[in-house]
């Protein structure tokens, strides 16, 4: 991470290289003149910031692209340092020569987030902002784009200033039973105490609600298709997408290890995965591949079984251990579907939605009914604003335990000193997400609030 | 005259000052106006307090005066936040002033290796490492010199609109020391302080006040001394309230406050406001406690606690009659305020030596503290710090995760305070730790660090020698299951039942239990013989010892990011932090996150963001 402590001017590509397109924009950061590219630039009159220029960029007398320019100066640009924007052609061989041109000018390409992690440095982001920016880039529904946003505006901060200040109200109070009792009198000192408690416990709890388990992972949602080895997975994965990238045969375990593809149902992109089947295989690779299979399944957002009535094995005993979010039998043209599939409902009671199929008549109307049970589970988790967040999740979910350790303690504890020194184990959770809290501010606040002294 | 050091100042940080030195056996002079008897307190007339009680018995433990004085001097005893619990516990004492400041002039003025110079210093000079000081009347020398001089750096007093040069009431001004000082850099602000008026206490009807009398079990602080032996007669103090007629004759008058109209432009504390303060900053609050204490059994005079004041003579005069029990109170003094220059403590390192003038130190006051106890603390390190490098031995600097008096000396030293600074609990990091009751096992490590063999040195290794005995015992009894002391010790619900075998020192842990009364009846039961301050600090530390284990290891994570180096230039140039705590921190130079912190007005996001490395 040598990039946390160097200054250098840094360049890149802040639009797609990947392929050709009409323009691509790259940026120049950590400059402190801009003197230093002008000779690279037809026009040669003062640059000022915030406007665009049309003008050719040169080298060696020869004009190499038209572009044009933009100067943001520090600290009025985005992470803080003067920023110049060229927006060129989007030939990837002209961005290229362009890039290399700079390099030769004393620029260094910029490590992924570099630009960013200026901005936090500078303090034109926090560290949420930039968490959220991340989000943001990178979000694969709207939801998601959203939250990143609302994170990049500092919503979510603004929530946790506003925890941060009921947290210091109730360290304010105790401090106050301790070394103000004679002036605010026992009484007082008891009744704030507890109400600036219920008061945070409140706020926190509101927040703590927006915190879905860990294992659901909504930033990058999986939908999983688990069963037995040969009960028509990989046929299911190929139909969703239509596509036959699965290969797909009537040997039993084909699928050795998991494959992917992106699925977009109603605007949000899932990973759907087509698992190796689960059996006690003698197989190496193959037995690995159904390790990994296990391991996928756990953490994945939506869980599809399913079974071949008339193919059942022991093996079938993980699966009804496990919840799903949907079952589905296959095979059902084969004669004796309605007996079979009824004998394994008998010995493994389901819940929850469920639904049968013949692969090889699988229509739109099948998928509509799969698709729309994945897009009622994520909008059921997504209405109440969930934290996406894992370093959020994990934080909150810490505290929350602390603090109901907290409030238990404050039941039943009559010693100051010790309900303090809890308050303190609370306070060096809390403080990865709302900041430090220090004497000198819990004092502050003190005596801003209340009439201390004699 | 030629001195090893010389004090100028005989406040409570002087008399420590020259107390602790002269245990070294060094040649002192204590420089201080004619007319202040030493050790006298110009304020409320009372010692310890809470985190200030913890200061009296650490400067007790490390062989300050301190602590011998208040028990002297002490008519009234109290523990505060005595059902609190036992960390947070502090001992208050009501001193007599007079006794005070007698006994202090007879063990300084008796004391042979300080001589008593009561002289008015006209300035102070250095030349090749020596001091020279010239007074009124001649000039002495020094290779050390502490300056304790209180409010009387240029001290202005105010009354109403009467304004008299001065530090306190009574005395001579001591007009800027220039010479050598000038190339001390004070505060840009000055401070201010105030003091009530004080009342004749035959004037006063008792009857209608609330009555707080001493309390025999709290213990002396001197350790030597029997613990609850009273040296004079107890007395009572009595709780008086304000009332919606008393502050409104301060709300009517505030164009004569000096405090309101601009004639004071000093800062004063926060958490000691005048009565002014009180009822401008909180015009919905009308009830405020007045704390009536006696200055002396033999003075006319009571201190009201709670209402000092810089208002004109007959405004005060109404306003207190205007209080129930003092309808017919007279006046013998009127309360003033008083503004006076103090010391910027950044210049100053941890033995509270002048950074750049060697051999120079400051204590008390002038360092923008207020209170006796914390003056006494400072006093106490630059006295031993002076000798100490006199001797060429090494500097004496308490860890602020044993006490007090070090949570005390590095925030004034690593930080600019915009107030008068006072000791509060709320400072220390490690509350549980710095208790009253293990004073000694806290300090007794750094008193043996000066080699010095008094009377209370003997006394702290055979205390510490039974401390470990105690200690050992309830680590290695264990107590059978049938034992009767189980049952007599069960709790009434299911759980708090014991059961099963366990040792002393799990049952002292227990919850339910007051762990002092539970040990001295597990002695009991088995037939030994301990003294109470041993029982006290064994079972309190037994029942804080899973806490107090926990917190090292935060302390113990907590000093390594402390430690963290960081490059204060950079987070100077970094646009979010304001312009003011810029400020701070280039004067400051923070070579490590723990002085980052301590520098005020830091935001907590500037914290975070240079702790999680991203500077």
């Amino acid at each position: 991470m040598k990039f946390l402590y160097s200054d250098d001017l840094i360049i890149a590509c802040s639009t797609c290289t990947q392929a050709h397109a009409a323009l691509a924009v790259i940026r120049i950061s950590g400059f402190k003149d801009l003197a230093v590219f002008q000779g690279l630039f037809r026009f040669s009159g003062p640059i000022e910031p915030r406007r665009v220029y049309y003008t050719q960029l040169i080298h060696q007398n020869e004009v190499i692209d038209d572009i044009c320019l933009t100067f943001f100066k520090g600290p009025h640009s985005f992470n803080g340092e003067n920023i110049l924007e060229l927006s060129i052609h989007g030939n990837t061989l002209n961005v290229e020569r362009i890039l290399n041109l700079f390099i030769q000018q004393g620029c260094r390409l910029a490590s992924p987030g570099e630009f960013t992690y200026r901005a936090l440095k500078n303090k034109k982001l926090s560290l949420s902002q930039v968490e959220g920016l991340d989000l943001f880039l990178n979000a694969n529904s709207g939801f998601a784009l959203d939250q990143g946003l609302s994170l990049l505006s500092g919503q979510l901060h603004q929530i946790y200033d506003e925890l941060y200040d009921l947290f210091l109200k109730h360290k304010s109070a105790l401090e106050l039973s301790i070394d103000f009792i004679d002036d605010i009198g026992e009484e007082t000192a008891h009744s704030y105490f507890h109400s600036s408690l219920q008061d945070f416990k409140k706020k926190f709890e509101q927040l703590h609600r927006r915190v879905l388990p860990l294992d659901i992972n909504l930033i990058q949602p999986e939908i999983v298709i688990a069963g037995l080895p040969n009960s028509g997975k990989s046929s299911l994965f190929n139909l969703l997408l239509r596509d036959d990238r699965a290969i797909v045969s009537s040997q039993a375990g084909t699928t050795r290890d998991f494959l992917s593809e992106i699925v977009v149902i109603s605007g949000v992109k899932y990973k759907i995965f087509d698992t190796a089947g689960i059996r006690s295989s003698e197989d190496f690779i193959e037995a690995e591949g159904i390790k990994r299979s296990r391991a996928k399944m756990a953490n994945s957002f939506f869980k599809i079984l399913l079974i071949n009535p008339f193919e059942m094995d022991p093996e079938f005993n993980t699966f009804a251990h496990q919840s799903f979010d949907a079952v589905f039998f296959t095979h059902s043209d084969l004669d004796g579907f309605n007996e079979a599939r009824s004998k394994v409902l008998t010995q493994y009671p389901f819940l929850g939605p469920m639904g049968a199929f013949d692969l090889k008549n699988f229509t739109d109307l099948h998928e509509n009914e799969l698709f729309g049970l994945v897009n009622k589970k994520y909008l059921n988790l997504t209405k109440d604003k969930p934290i996406l967040l894992d370093r959020h999740k994990t934080l909150i979910n810490q505290v929350h335990l602390q603090l109901e350790n907290y409030v238990n303690l404050t039941s039943y504890e009559t010693d100051v000193a010790v309900i303090s020194h809890e308050l303190n184990t609370l306070a060096s959770c809390l403080t990865e997400l709302l900041g430090i809290v220090s004497p000198d501010q819990v004092l502050h606040s003190i005596f801003s609030n209340f009439c201390i002294g004699k | 005259m030629k001195f090893d050091i010389v004090i100028i100042g005989g406040g409570h940080a002087g008399i420590e000052a020259a107390y602790i030195a002269s245990q070294f056996k060094l040649k002192i002079g204590l420089i201080t106006m004619p007319g202040i008897p030493l050790g006298s307190a110009p304020c409320n007339p009372s010692v310890g307090g809470v985190g200030k009680g913890q200061v009296v018995r650490e400067l007790d433990a490390l062989g300050g005066l301190m602590g011998i004085l208040a028990d002297h001097a002490g008519i009234q005893f109290r523990t505060l936040n005595d059902s609190k619990g036992f960390a947070v516990q502090s001992t208050r004492v009501q001193i007599d002033k007079d006794l005070y400041a007698k006994k202090a002039e007879e063990i300084i003025v008796e004391n042979s290796f300080i001589k008593v110079i009561r002289e008015k210093v006209i300035s102070i000079d250095k030349k090749n490492d020596i001091f020279s000081i010239t007074t009124s009347e001649t000039e002495y020398s020094a290779s050390k010199l502490i300056l304790t001089v209180g409010t009387f750096l240029n001290g202005k007093m105010h009354t109403g609109s009467v304004q008299t040069l001065g530090g306190r009431i009574g005395c001579e001004a001591s007009n800027g020391l220039d010479g050598l000082l000038s190339n001390v850099k004070t505060r840009q602000q000055r401070f201010k302080t105030g003091t009530p008026p004080r009342l004749d206490k035959n004037t006063i009807d008792y009857s209608k006040l609330e009555e707080q009398p001493s309390d025999s079990t709290v213990r002396n602080f001197h350790c030597l001394h029997k613990p609850n032996q009273r040296y004079v007669a107890q007395v009572s103090c009595y709780l008086a309230k304000t009332n919606p007629d008393t502050m409104g004759i301060i709300r009517d008058n505030k164009e004569k406050s000096p405090m309101f109209n601009g004639q004071i432009k000093g800062v004063g504390a926060r958490y000691c406001p005048s009565i002014e303060d009180k009822a401008f900053r909180y015009p919905d609050k009308n009830i405020h406690h007045v704390f009536i204490e006696p200055e002396g059994l033999d003075l006319e005079t009571m201190y009201p606690s709670g209402i000092s004041s810089s208002l004109p003579a007959e405004v005060q005069l109404s306003y207190v009659r205007s209080i129930e029990g003092l309808e017919k109170a007279e006046i013998k003094v009127y309360g003033y305020a008083v503004e006076y220059d103090v010391v910027d403590t950044t210049q100053l390192n941890l033995t509270l030596e002048h950074n750049e003038l060697a051999g120079l130190y400051f204590a008390g006051q002038v360092n923008g503290t207020s209170g006796y106890e914390e003056a006494a603390g400072q006093g106490f390190i630059a006295g031993v710090n002076a000798a100490l490098s006199f001797l060429n031995l090494e500097p004496l600097i308490l860890n602020r995760h044993e006490s007090y008096i070090g949570v005390m000396i590095e925030d004034l030293t690593s930080n600019l305070r915009d107030e008068p600074y006072r000791l509060f609990t709320a400072r220390s990091e490690n509350r549980l730790y710095i208790r009253e009751d293990n004073t000694l096992q806290r300090m007794n490590p750094y008193r043996t660090q000066l080699l010095l063999h008094e009377e209370i040195d003997q006394y702290q290794v055979r205390f510490l020698a039974k401390y470990k005995n105690l200690m050992d015992f309830c680590d290695e009894t264990m107590i059978p299951e049938t034992s009767e002391l189980l049952v007599q010790f069960s709790g009434p619900t299911e759980l708090q039942k014991l059961v099963r075998r366990l040792s002393v020192s799990e049952l002292l842990r227990q919850g339910w239990l007051n762990p002092i009364t539970t040990l001295e009846k597990t002695l009991q039961h088995y037939g030994l013989q301990v003294d109470g301050d041993l029982i006290k600090t064994v079972a309190i530390s037994k029942k804080y010892d899973g806490y107090i284990k926990r917190s090292e290891d935060q302390n113990e994570r907590l000093k390594k990011m402390d430690s963290m180096k960081i490059d204060w230039q950079k987070i100077i140039s970094s646009g979010n932090v304001s312009f003011e705590c810029k400020q701070r921190i280039e004067r400051i130079r923070p070579e490590t996150f723990g002085q980052l912190k301590l520098i005020e007005g830091i935001r907590p996001a500037t914290l975070v963001v240079v702790a999680s490395k991203a500077l």
